[in-house]
């Protein structure tokens, strides 16, 4: 406010705030170490160097079910060519 | 951010947090949520505050600035927050206390110019500290002040006229 008002401003003083209630700072101290909310709002830092670590192992744990799978997939190609059949068959 | 670091600033802090959002809102309880609100957001990222940007205060009420208008845009999805245009009447006091007219006349005022009003007159903020924690322009803040003066002098014309300020009834 400026400061050749002195009448607003005394006027203005007149408005007082209530008293904080005693509890507030027991909430904020609890919700601090609240974990459901740090589930829901809270962060960890992760360096870099562990998260490419965690995708490698990521890509390699894929890669490896991939093969695992084609390795032991059922051999189809029998029935549908007759004409390579006996090579298909040896190879299964 | 250590226990002791957190609770000193809550300490030094919370008084003038509460005031502050307890006069934008005019209501005591939102007032407790948004103080609480308030400190966990700067609990849980204390690194957001940068000390070369101003004090710990003002980054406090920063944050309980945009809790506040961002708690009145939900309520009030269609007002703008500072209507350049607004002149308010003078205020209607019969029945009512002085320090009720005061509390009607300010949360009568736009967001945007009650704010640097309540930090200016109340906590005695510099234009410079209210243009930080409000993150607006200083120019800005000198034009939302003196018509928040403006509207505060026309809303309570009759109290001011009718005599001296000092030693009203509250």
């Amino acid at each position: 406010m400026e400061p050749n008002d002195p009448q607003l401003r005394d006027l203005l003083r007149e408005w007082e705030t209530p008293a904080l209630t005693g509890d507030l700072e027991q909430r904020v101290m609890a919700r601090r170490r609240d974990w459901a909310s740090f589930l829901l709002h809270g962060s960890i830092r992760v360096p870099l160097p562990v998260i490419y670590c965690l995708l490698a192992a990521l890509i390699f744990a894929g890669w490896r079910v991939s093969a695992r799978e084609s390795q032991s997939r059922p051999c189809v190609a029998q029935a549908v060519s007759n004409e390579c059949s006996h090579a298909v068959s040896s190879a299964c | 951010m250590t226990d002791a670091e957190f609770r000193d600033a809550f300490q030094r802090h919370k008084h003038v947090v509460h005031r502050f959002v307890y006069r934008m809102t005019g209501s005591g309880s939102i007032a407790e949520d948004i103080v609480q609100e308030c400190f966990l957001a700067f609990w849980r990222k204390p690194e957001a505050y940068d000390a070369n940007r101003g004090g710990q205060q003002a980054y406090l009420l920063g944050i309980a600035r945009k809790m506040v208008l961002k708690r009145w845009r939900k309520e009030h999805p269609q007002e703008p927050l500072d209507e350049m245009q607004i002149v308010q009447p003078p205020l209607d006091a019969t029945g009512i206390g002085r320090a009720q007219a005061v509390e009607r006349a300010i949360l009568a005022l736009p967001s945007l110019q009650r704010e640097p009003v309540i930090l200016a007159e109340y906590e005695e903020m510099s234009l410079e500290e209210i243009a930080r924690a409000t993150e607006s322009e200083l120019a800005a803040v000198k034009s939302r002040l003196h018509r928040a003066r403006q509207n505060l002098r026309r809303m309570l014309a009759p109290l001011l006229e009718s005599r001296g300020v000092c030693n009203g009834t509250k």
